[in-house]
């Protein structure tokens, strides 16, 4: 799945590798960058952003997450941390496109997409039925789902980024889980 | 889109289960309900199967670019300037100013020692070269650094290397303790012990109680009971039995009319998890070694203890709910001190060490700069629970302490004082208690 590669130096944990950042050390940013790019891509990717823009939204969240590091408690989880960060990132990103559009749709008086993300680039080309099964949820029940089983979060750690209870998370996945099913059997059909 | 409901309630649970999300009352409960309900069990095998064909889709990201290079550049040079997290303040709001500032001058310092050990330079790979010695290797250099800085007079002079002296008698008990627990492997320790021992037993006065009255006196106390007490496990020296009668009843004399126990027997101090943890062991042991548990205190101590829990299955500090810097290193001291006592001196039940059980469980995995206290008792419950998920949690934590320890220059050996209790306990504290967690195999 999306969870990292090992590091070189497996018994160095995460949070240590962040507490050098913190003392300065660039190697040991390079290092957590080099860790987790792909597993941040494949979520904004998942998350529904355009391919062209995943890769500016993986650099602005590593961007962040140095000039928030004093911010960085070593008590939490790393990822925790991390994928805060690239949530807030996407929400920005949400946020933006949805302005672009609705300035688009006063321009040119087309009507605004019905999705609560933005539906360009990624649903062109999601062919695979996950991809559409994906699509069928909610903004709110799909971030639950990517974090949960493409970056395999605890759903503590879930609760913690999206501030809301752990109960809440377990009964989004759970609905998200119903919905998923039923979208799949469809496209079976 | 529900219409896989089949009335029972357990229904959603049934992702959270597959995820690995129950606690294991919940995933044995739930694992029971699927051999006598068919629904449940289907719409599991669904669930699970939606759940196959979701990761089996790996993703096609792949950065075009250089985006490591583009991330860098995206920082100014000088940005890379170490910095010191304000959010550790928090953590003590009752200290001073003089404290807080020892507190960032401390971890300043600990920040760098810890940086120092674990990288000497920023070479690219430097990460994949940091030497961590395995636990034998890293418990024995630990002892030897210990023994080392021990005086002639049996006395380990705890200021000099960062301690308070209102600590010093807790400090050169943790040391002690060390020593007590360490499955000898140089054939030094008995001489070390012996001259501890001794030093120790010189600094008791009339009234029991070890080294000078001040705030920390409960904890020296305790401490230093306890660890004379593994001493005298150890070797039965017959001479130190009166000493420790003595501790012992300085101990049950001290105790508040709550049951537990504070900074001092005075009416205006309310009894606190954190000191009174440190007299139950001394007692628990106490008692296995034979002294009578008079005037109950071993039995009204635990009672008071159990009055502790909040409904969550944590600790708190002076009442369940009060706990101004945190319930997890709480929890990991009453959560051993539960398991330890016999069944017959406690007056809870079963399920109560069960939830203790569970909410241990629940505790995670010790990240980032560390907190050798909470490392301390955390491992010591995890030991005292005694089940197999507990010991590979044990295992882990003793693991992810490796990396911290200094293993060059003049303290190699040691563990820098890195963390919270740092400019409380300096280098001793947090070597003795590295070494007491690595040696956890061995509780009594």
């Amino acid at each position: 799945m999306d969870t990292p590669e090992n590091s070189s130096d497996p018994a160095v944990s995460d949070e240590a590798v962040m507490q050098m950042v913190v003392n300065g050390d660039r190697e040991a940013f390079v290092a957590l960058v080099r860790k987790y790019q792909k597993a941040l891509l494949n979520f904004f990717h998942r998350m529904n952003v355009y391919s062209g823009d995943a890769d500016d939204l993986a650099q602005e969240t590593f961007i962040r997450l140095f000039n928030y590091r004093v911010k960085y408690r070593p008590t939490a989880r790393f990822t925790t941390f991390l994928y805060l960060m690239a949530r807030q990132v996407q929400v920005d990103y949400y946020r933006k496109q949805k302005r672009r559009t609705l300035l688009a749709e006063a321009l040119k008086n087309e009507p605004v997409p019905e999705h609560d993300g933005p539906d360009t680039g990624r649903i062109a080309d999601a062919g695979e039925r996950t991809g559409k099964a994906l699509n069928t949820l909610s903004e709110e029940m799909r971030v639950v789902v990517v974090m949960s089983i493409y970056q395999e979060l605890k759903y503590r750690e879930i609760s913690a980024i999206l501030g809301i209870p752990v109960g809440t998370v377990k009964t989004r996945m759970f609905h998200a889980l119903q919905k998923l099913r039923e979208a799949m059997k469809n496209e079976q059909l | 889109m529900n219409n896989f409901n089949t009335g029972c309630p357990e229904q959603a649970d049934i992702v959270a289960f597959l995820r690995g999300e129950l606690d294991p009352h919940e995933q044995q409960s739930l694992e029971q309900h699927f051999e006598t309900c068919s629904s449940c069990r289907k719409l599991a095998g669904e669930f699970q199967a939606t759940i196959n064909e979701l990761r089996r889709d790996s993703g096609p990201a792949e950065s075009s670019m250089d985006l490591t290079g583009r991330i860098l550049a995206g920082i100014p040079a000088d940005a890379w300037k170490p910095v010191v997290s304000l959010n550790w303040l928090a953590f003590r709001p009752v200290l001073g100013a003089a404290a807080c500032f020892a507190i960032v001058c401390g971890m300043a310092t600990g920040l760098w020692l810890c940086n120092r050990a674990m990288m000497s330079s920023s070479q690219p790979g430097r990460l994949a070269a940091v030497k961590i010695q395995d636990k034998p290797a890293a418990l024995k250099s630990t002892i030897q650094w210990l023994a080392s800085v021990q005086e002639p007079s049996g006395r380990w002079d705890t200021a000099s290397l960062g301690g308070k002296r209102e600590y010093d008698m807790a400090l050169n008990g943790l040391a002690l303790l060390a020593f007590t627990r360490n499955p000898d492997t140089t054939g030094k320790n008995p001489a070390v012990i012996d001259r501890a021992v001794k030093y120790l037993v010189s600094c008791q006065n009339d009234a029991g109680f070890f080294g000078e009255a001040s705030e920390g006196m409960m904890y020296n106390q305790g401490i230093v009971t306890l660890a004379l007490l593994e001493a005298y496990a150890n070797g039965r020296d017959p001479s130190l039995k009166p000493h420790l009668d003595r501790a012992l009843a300085f101990i049950r004399k001290q105790q508040l009319g709550s049951g537990g126990w504070g900074y001092s027997n005075r009416p205006d101090i309310t009894a606190n998890t954190s000191v009174s943890v440190w007299q139950l062991q001394a007692l628990l042991l106490s008692a296995r070694l034979g002294w009578d548990d008079q005037k109950n205190s071993l039995r009204k101590g635990l009672i008071w203890l159990n009055s502790m829990i909040d409904d969550k299955g944590q600790f708190g500090y002076d009442s369940p709910k009060d706990s101004p810097e945190g319930k997890i290193t709480l929890t990991a001291m009453g959560a051993m001190c539960m398991f330890m006592a016999p069944e017959t001196e406690g007056p809870y039940k079963k399920e109560i060490l069960m939830r203790l059980k569970q909410t241990l469980m629940a505790s995670g995995k010790e990240t980032g700069l560390r907190d050798f206290y909470r490392c301390y008792f955390r491992a010591a419950a995890f030991k005292a629970s005694g089940t197999e998920q507990h010991d590979r949690m044990l295992a882990d934590l003793q693991h992810s302490l490796l990396p911290l320890q200094d293993n060059s220059g003049k303290q190699a050996g040691s563990w820098s004082p890195n963390d919270r209790w740092g400019p409380v306990g300096g280098r001793i504290y947090s070597t003795s208690v590295a070494a007491l967690t690595l040696e956890m195999n061995s509780i009594r």
